[in-house]
């Protein structure tokens, strides 16, 4: 696929567009503040998603402390704006920054190591910082969490409505699969399909892998923690639970679900996990139960995740493993 | 130097239950190279049904106790069976998000069939401490550590010695071969997820009269028999067992001095610094690493 | 083709909203929402609440419902987790349109959580947590209101028992969570200026399996009573670990703990383990003079011929908090959440745990002279120190 060829261009955009169409025009078919509360959270997963996902397929890693990144971010802002009274926006600039520093000294020294040790770092530095949410209480809260959190604002104009909170969740999830799609297509994109297919190979051919995983490794962070911020100030709250081991596993579960390294499977992953539960908790006791069974089915008789079986997607940017 | 003891006999005791728990990822791992995460609820099953099966049956402990090794085993077997033999593509991430499921559906079960209490065990040999250096032991910390250490040393010599021990390794180094030189690769995968159940069925069932254990007991065991697996070097029996006693020794002493709330904090702040000391593990492992796949 | 996948995409949102906006076309029923941890720690706790206020429900639309209204009650489990219990109370206000939140969360960490929640919508929340933060400072606290003794009033009391016994010096192991914190900072709130020394701080995490170190630490401090603090099943290897060091100290339980199965499980460890609690759990110790005593068995009674089992003292406590929601529909005759929640704030009656008054000032109505202290002895509980109130 060559990059300037006018038509696969706009065949790869125009899906985006037009979803991102469906997505604005929502509330005003349904402006029930329940259901945007909840598609508000389903655009939290579905940034979270995508960023692990640029991990996981474009650079063949896991992490299994993902989750840690997007409580990171939640806290640095919620610690900010609710303790020490700054506004929003700088302190939402300080968690990003904050948090890809940590994913730098945790992604630079492992990340020269080949197999799965980025997995065991991430794993200890999740299980780390959740302790340190819980340990630090006179800034964290400790395990009760972290109440009175204000809204979003910018200046006068505070994100106080479920309406305004799903706009501006769905803004930041535009921008970052505009991200991941350009990046796809990009140089660089290309560069990171070639080390997730042979390292070795893809330095032979003179790219700088240490230097690229790192990257994205710090990227996937990157919106792990503006998801953290924008999950603080849809719930002016925050908590220690939802950052910690099983946490990441659920981000996991909704990358590959979704289908690892497809451009939609991040969207469609992060968007069942998030209704699934849902749905569950009508069936109370069976609950638990059921979420596994579902787990294991989909894995057995979907394995390549759901964005597999719509066989129109646009070839995909990276080939499944 | 009393204290120095207690904790000491603290850390041995939580630390072989991590230990054995090791081991059943060590297990697994190096045959199928899955991390598997319902490793935990196999410990848990174990106990639970021990515990359950004694109160209402009244069945004398050791049949209790064997009952559940052998029901948790063949609960191992069916899951890997009905699981791993069906799946449409049986890559290795794959393979470990269904443990994951397995082991959210086995936790959905226990909580069903054995409610939200947890269940105990009496003490085989009775609760009358053994006064050691100034430090009290319990009778049933020895039986734990004691058993683990055997269970240890019998799975590696089964690796080692039996026929089907040896042909795992082989699948382990290198699957394809293998099954070219006429090995049922899929069949020691269940074989392995046999014993890595009864290891941890074991482990529960010498636990249980000490820790108690619940119907979500299997969660945080998982986890922490991982990460010893890990510091000790996945695949390597012995090392997966040592990763759990320094874990247990680990919390032991920092619960002693004075940083009980960071206990798990500091067994995965030594985790990462392993990491970057000597990633390979404390021991040497099968040395599974996808160098290049060209 | 990508129209297909397109409209995959847009029916399934729809479907979802439309799922979202249907209501079902009902009479206006008084709506009461409930959040208790049926699974996790808090599980054993939440059980009987669960089935207490079903059974209440049940009763009072048996009867007419209230000012003729029939009464919908709405239950949402929260796991024992704080960010559940958020999003549980989102729902209930969002979704079903509760008109009182009663049962915020058995746990005190799940009611911190939700009172913003409620603040926020201007909805009454009734909790049976424990911790003071939850209506303190009652300028904050609005719309939060309290069915249960704070732990301040609990701590008190227990400080009120060891004075009496002449015990001055005290060791604290509570757990890492939001009830076992609380309790921390109360005792060193209230230990200094009642002469207490507390000689050591341990803690531990819910689920831990061990509790040697902190209890040999614990013993190298020589304390003449070790207070546990804890909901979770850890609290019996609180007693059997204290036992097998040969602790011989007074080995004491918070109110989270009044659990005889609990008690059972650690079989010898725990005779004359002594608890401060509510006095639901001594009800036939207690004089007849007490008016509470009434109402105690009275509940024994119904729970008993309707499920068959003997309810608990925290099915007792969300008994009380589902009877201050209904005299509040009763007083205030209204669907209007600020006249609720201004009856709420007069509210005057008997439960099965005490006298309670509110008042706008004091948005829980107990008292410290509400608690009491008993032991667990052969095989029961026996009454140690009596209720001060009537």
């Amino acid at each position: 696929m060559l990059r300037s060829d006018p038509t696969t261009r706009v065949s790869r955009w125009l899906p985006l567009v037009a979803f991102l169409a469906v997505v604005g025009a929502v509330p005003a078919v349904s402006p029930n503040a329940y259901a945007l509360n909840v598609l508000g959270f389903i655009g939290i997963n579905v940034l979270l998603a995508t960023g692990l996902n640029l991990l996981m397929g474009y650079a063949g890693q896991v992490s299994l402390g993902h989750a840690g990144f997007w409580g990171l971010g939640a806290y640095i802002s919620g610690v900010l704006t609710a303790r020490f009274g700054w506004p929003p926006l700088p302190a939402a600039a300080l968690a990003v920054s904050g948090t890809c520093l940590v994913a730098f000294g945790v992604g630079l020294p492992t990340l020269r190591l080949k197999g799965h040790y980025l997995a065991m770092a991430t794993l200890g530095t999740g299980v780390i910082l959740q302790v340190l949410f819980v340990q630090c209480a006179s800034l964290t809260g400790g395990p009760s969490g972290l109440v009175d959190v204000p809204n979003f604002s910018v200046g006068p104009f505070e994100v106080r409505t479920p309406l305004q909170n799903y706009y501006l969740i769905w803004s930041c999830v535009a921008i970052g699969l505009v991200g991941a799609l350009n990046l796809s297509m990009s140089r660089i994109g290309r560069a990171l399909n070639a080390i997730k297919g042979s390292e070795v190979a893809a330095e032979c051919a003179g790219v700088p892998t240490h230097e690229y995983k790192v990257a994205v490794f710090v990227l996937s962070a990157a919106y792990a923690a503006v998801a953290g911020t924008l999950y603080v100030h849809f719930i002016n709250f925050v908590a220690p639970e939802p950052f910690g081991f099983m946490g990441s596993v659920l981000l996991l579960t909704m990358v590959v679900v979704g289908g690892i390294g497809t451009f939609w499977g991040p969207v469609i992953g992060g968007s069942l996990m998030t209704v699934l539960p849902e749905y569950l908790r009508a069936y109370e006791g069976l609950e638990v139960l059921l979420y596994g069974l579902i787990l294991v089915l989909v894995m057995m008789f979907v394995p390549q995740g759901f964005a597999s079986l719509f066989r129109w997607l646009p070839r995909r940017a990276i080939r499944g493993a | 130097m009393p204290e120095f003891l207690q904790f000491l006999f603290s850390g041995l005791m939580v630390g072989s239950v991590y230990g054995l728990t090791a081991v059943g990822f060590c297990l697994v791992y190096s045959t199928t190279e899955v991390v598997n995460f319902a490793q935990g609820e196999f410990v848990m099953l174990g106990g639970m049904m021990a515990a359950s099966w004694f109160s209402l049956t009244g069945l004398p402990l050791p049949l209790a106790l064997g009952a559940a090794v052998l029901a948790t085993t063949a609960v191992g077997v069916a899951a890997e069976a009905l699981t791993f033999g069906f799946s449409r593509k049986p890559q290795v991430l794959n393979l470990t998000i269904i443990t994951i499921g397995l082991a959210i559906a086995i936790k959905g079960v226990a909580m069903m069939v054995w409610g939200k209490f947890p269940k105990d065990l009496p003490t085989f040999s009775g609760e009358a401490p053994l006064v050691i250096g100034g430090a009290r032991l319990a009778p049933q910390a020895l039986w734990i550590v004691g058993t683990s250490l055997l269970v240890m040393v019998a799975v590696r010599l089964f690796m080692d010695r039996s026929l089907t021990g040896t042909a795992m390794r082989a699948a382990a180094a290198d699957k394809g071969t293998a099954a070219l030189m006429g090995i049922p690769v899929r069949g020691l995968s269940t074989v392995s997820f046999a014993i890595a159940a009864a290891v941890g069925a074991v482990a529960g069932v010498i636990s249980t009269p000490l820790t108690l254990t619940s119907y979500d007991h299997g969660t945080l065991i998982g986890l922490k028999g991982f990460c010893a697996a890990i510091i000790g070097g996945l695949g390597n029996v012995y090392g997966a067992f040592l990763g759990g006693i320094i874990l247990g020794l680990l919390e032991a002493f920092t619960a002693g001095l004075g940083g009980s709330g960071y206990q798990d904090a500091a067994a995965f702040l030594i985790l990462i610094i392993l990491l970057l000391v000597r990633p390979q593990g404390l021991l040497r492992g099968t040395g599974r690493e996808r160098i290049v796949k060209v | 083709m990508r129209l297909a996948r397109m409209a995959s995409i847009v029916l399934g949102v729809s479907l979802m909203l439309l799922a979202g906006s249907a209501r079902a076309e009902e009479v206006r029923a008084y709506r009461i929402g409930a959040i208790f941890s049926l699974t996790g720690s808090g599980a054993l706790l939440g059980e009987r609440m669960k089935t207490t206020v079903e059974m209440l429900v049940e009763e009072v639309n048996r009867n007419g419902g209230i000012n003729g209204h029939p009464v919908k009650l709405i239950i949402y489990d929260a796991g024992s987790e704080v960010t559940k219990a958020v999003e549980a109370a989102n729902r209930l206000i969002t979704q079903d349109e509760v008109d009182i939140i009663s049962g915020a969360g058995n746990m005190s960490g799940l009611a911190l959580a939700i009172k913003p929640v409620a603040a926020r919508y201007g909805v009454p929340m009734i909790s049976n947590a424990g911790a003071r933060s939850i209506v303190e400072p009652v300028e904050k606290s609005r719309w939060a209101f309290k069915s249960h003794l704070t732990d301040r009033e609990v701590i008190g009391r227990a400080i009120d028992y060891w004075k009496s016994k002449g015990i001055s010096r005290v060791a604290l192991l509570s757990d890492t969570s939001g009830f076992g914190t609380s309790a921390r900072d109360e005792l060193k709130l209230q230990a200094g200026p009642s002469g207490i020394d507390v000689v050591a701080w341990e803690e531990f995490d819910m689920a831990a399996t061990d509790l040697t170190p902190q209890l040999t630490r614990i013993r190298s401090a020589n304390p003449e009573v070790i207070l546990c603090w804890t909901v979770a099943p850890s609290g019996v290897l609180f007693m059997k670990n204290a036992r097998q060091l040969g602790l011989q100290q007074i080995l004491m339980h918070g109110f989270g703990y009044v659990v005889p199965k609990y008690m059972q499980m650690a079989g010898d460890a725990a005779e004359g383990a002594v608890l401060v609690s509510l006095r639901y759990p001594v009800g036939e110790q207690l004089p007849d003079s007490d008016p509470t005593k009434k109402v105690i068995l009275q509940y024994n009674a119904q729970y008993k011929a309707k499920y068959g089992s003997e309810p608990d003292v925290y099915g007792a406590e969300a008994y009380d908090g589902l009877l201050m929601a209904f005299k509040a529909f009763e007083k205030a005759n209204s669907f209007d959440k600020e006249k609720l929640r201004e009856a709420l704030e007069h509210l005057e009656f008997i439960g099965t745990n005490g006298v309670y008054q509110f008042s706008p000032e004091k948005h829980y109505g107990l008292t410290k002279g509400d608690a009491v202290v008993f032991e667990w002895h052969n095989g029961g509980w026996k009454l140690l120190m009596d209720a001060t109130t009537r």
